[in-house]
């Protein structure tokens, strides 16, 4: 494992510790390569823009932060937000966001999946967009 | 020419029906390829696309869940009906993996009932996604292939337009490169033909001119009379041959009478009235008044031509200017009529030289048998006969004694028998001469008949012994060899007897022993000598005269037998001459042979046992 990664683990740990101060704040980041804008979040996850510069978006859903996203993001609960991807996929046929247990889940899959998004209880590191901070 | 320009007609028609023809049948191929693709394609698309608008209903159904609760029995429907569509698309297409999506559908179908819930229908959601996706890439595969299907049909519609442009465009090249070939081709002909006809016109115009001349110069002209007798043409020079302006004269049949002498006009009307019926040729010849009074005389030869150019006989024929002719051989009549009188006179001329030649020769002998009676009767061996008659008549009654013994009584007698011997040896002598006389006389007499003969181109041939003949001329001759010293010897074989003119044959010898007499008299030798001889050979005889005398010379060989030659100062050129054909007549021949000056000549004579005509005879 190369250094920076576990610095950067270990800054994880101690944000996630220290999260009591700072628990309010929620990072949304894409792939290195989504230029994505601030405005097409809820879109994004609501399934309506699947599609960005011929890149095929794939939300995925942090299960440690989907409170505060649906509160701070989308301005719904979870049960909505089921509703309306339920509907989506059926009427759609346009599968719902993988659930990730945490900002490492999420973080690694964004970074291995292009077009992946998702949302992070702490700033995510440099190699991925961050495309808003709530 | 029409042949190469239907030829090239038919190639143009190739050029142009041939590349429509091939693209009209590759575009009813690709047609029926295309209708045949669509076909096929179409229902495919159709199901696949009713097995996909079944299941987003199905889906749509399955969203409406989430607001009615429950399934209705539209969308359980529309699901059926997508397992259906699905099932049946995988029997007809085995190309496309359809057999996942229609298992994937009709579990659906199976577990799904109707009135199925929200909390029944998101444990499906992922099949039901699945669902969705497997009909959508069916659908999409069918939609992608019709979209081929009808991308090829456009295409090869687009193709099919590309190629009936491009055959239109070949086809106009092609029209236009037969176009022009053939123009080119036609133009080449044409200006062939062109020239061909312009080479035929200037020959014929040519040959026009030739004939116009040839005409003019034969002083002819050309007519043509059709049928009906009435359309007369002539040419140019027909009209200068009658003397009349072609501006003026219609030439007709009755016209062209009025030009003929009247008294020439029925036979020349006739004349072509006959050629006309009976389609003969035509000669005529007539004579034309001129305007100026001069009468021409004009031959006329004709004939009937059928040809292709009128199915109807036509009378073609030539007018010759014949004045000159005929007036040339009133000449030429008028000429011959003095010819023949010259002829006449000359022939008669020729006759009397031949006669008096003959008969002059003959009248030497009888001059000199005549001399020789004359003399002796001049000259008499009686004149003693008076003095002894007056001595007898003086004696008187004496006369015996006188004769028995007077010593020229005693002569007397033997003086009287003497003398009467004598004068039986001149009566002999005498005799003979008149009998040479009568002979010369009848030689003459035959000379004569035999002139006469001549002119009637008839002999009167006898049976003779060859020597008979060489003794007669000999005869006839023998005094001139005695008094000019010429010896004659005779070398005769027995020859047959030979059938010829007796007097012919005398007529030559007499002129070769004359010829040979002369000879040696010219000669200065004392030794002169003539051999008369005669020798058998094949067929006939041969009388040879040799002299030893003063010879011919070699260029004088050839002419010796021309009438008119002759060496002798008062010859006449004609002895030889005559003998030749006198000797030609009788089927023999006479030659001659010298050795030149000074060693004599020979002259040959060769008959034949018969002559010619005596043979035919």
């Amino acid at each position: 494992m190369r250094p920076t990664f576990t610095i950067w683990i270990c800054s994880l740990v101690i944000l996630g510790i220290c999260s009591g101060a700072v628990a309010d704040d929620l990072y949304v980041a894409c792939h290195a390569d989504v230029p994505l804008a601030a405005a097409d979040v809820r879109d994004v996850f609501l399934g309506e823009k699947q599609i960005l510069n011929s890149t095929r978006l794939v939300p995925v859903d942090n299960l440690a932060a989907q409170p505060a996203f649906l509160e701070k993001v989308l301005k719904m609960d979870a049960i909505k937000y089921d509703t309306i991807w339920a509907k989506k996929s059926f009427r759609d046929g346009v599968n719902t966001p993988v659930t990730m247990a945490n900002d490492a889940a999420v973080l690694a899959f964004i970074r291995r999946t292009p077009g992946g998004c998702g949302y992070f209880t702490v700033e995510p590191p440099v190699d991925v967009t961050v495309i808003g901070k709530y | 020419m029409k042949r190469a320009t239907d030829k090239l007609i038919a190639l143009q028609f190739l050029a142009v029906a041939l590349p429509i023809a091939v693209v009209l049948l590759v575009q009813m191929a690709v047609d029926a390829r295309r209708a045949a693709s669509l076909e096929h394609s179409r229902p495919l698309r159709i199901l696949a696309a009713e097995a996909r608008a079944y299941y987003k209903i199905f889906m749509n159904g399955a969203a409406d869940v989430v607001d009615t609760g429950t399934l209705g029995a539209q969308s359980v429907e529309a699901l059926h009906s997508s397992a259906g569509e699905l099932a049946g698309l995988a029997i007809i297409d085995e190309t496309v993996n359809v057999g996942d999506a229609a298992a994937v559908v009709a579990g659906l179908e199976a577990i799904i009932p109707k009135g199925a819930t929200l909390n029944t229908l998101v444990p499906l959601r992922a099949r039901i996604i699945q669902g969705d996706v497997l009909t959508k890439a069916i659908d999409d595969e069918y939609e992608r292939r019709d979209e081929l299907v009808v991308r090829e049909a456009v295409a090869s519609g687009v193709r099919q337009k590309y190629a009936v442009g491009g055959a239109l465009i070949i086809t106009t090249m092609l029209t236009v490169l037969f176009v022009l070939a053939t123009r080119r081709r036609l133009k080449a002909s044409l200006e062939a033909e062109i020239s061909a006809e312009r080479q035929q016109r200037a020959e014929l115009e040519t040959m026009s001119v030739r004939f116009g001349v040839a005409t003019r110069a034969a002083r002819a002209g050309v007519y043509e009379l059709k049928r009906d007798g009435l359309d007369l043409w002539w040419s140019d020079s027909m009209y200068e041959l009658y003397a009349q302006s072609s501006q003026v004269f219609r030439p007709t049949i009755p016209s062209w009478l009025g030009l003929i002498h009247p008294d020439d006009r029925e036979s020349a009307q006739t004349a072509i009235t006959s050629a006309m019926r009976e389609h003969s040729q035509l000669r005529s010849q007539y004579r034309v008044v001129r305007p100026d009074g001069s009468v021409c005389h004009i031959a006329s030869l004709a004939a009937v031509v059928t040809d292709s150019i009128d199915a109807s006989p036509r009378l073609v024929g030539i007018d010759l200017d014949i004045t000159e002719r005929v007036e040339a051989d009133d000449r030429e009549r008028k000429l011959q009529q003095q010819l023949r009188d010259a002829s006449r006179h000359a022939g008669m001329a020729e006759i009397a030289t031949n006669v008096l030649h003959n008969i002059g020769n003959v009248l030497n002998s009888v001059n000199i048998s005549a001399t020789l009676v004359s003399d002796r009767i001049k000259n008499p061996k009686t004149a003693g006969l008076g003095k002894v008659a007056a001595l007898l008549q003086q004696q008187g009654p004496d006369l015996e004694a006188f004769i028995s013994t007077d010593e020229r009584g005693k002569h007397l007698p033997v003086y009287l028998a003497q003398l009467s011997e004598q004068l039986m040896l001149d009566q002999r002598a005498t005799l003979q001469e008149i009998d040479l006389l009568r002979k010369n006389v009848d030689h003459i007499k035959e000379i004569v008949v035999m002139q006469q003969s001549y002119s009637k181109l008839v002999g009167v041939p006898e049976k003779l012994p060859v020597a008979s003949l060489v003794e007669d001329a000999l005869r006839m001759n023998a005094g001139a060899f005695t008094r000019h010293g010429v010896s004659v010897k005779c070398e005769f074989e027995d020859a047959p007897e030979i059938v010829v003119e007796k007097h012919k044959v005398l007529q030559i010898l007499i002129n070769l022993l004359r010829n040979a007499k002369y000879a040696c008299e010219a000669s200065a030798r004392t030794d002169k000598q003539v051999v008369i001889g005669i020798a058998n050979q094949a067929g006939g005889v041969r009388i040879a005269v040799t002299d030893n005398g003063v010879g011919i010379q070699p260029e004088h060989m050839t002419r010796i037998f021309s009438h008119g030659f002759t060496t002798k100062k008062d010859g006449h050129g004609f002895g030889l001459h005559s003998g030749a054909l006198a000797a030609r007549d009788m089927g023999g021949v006479l030659r001659v042979d010298s050795a030149g000056l000074g060693h004599g000549a020979t002259f040959t004579l060769d008959l034949p046992l018969k002559s010619p005509e005596i043979i035919c005879g």
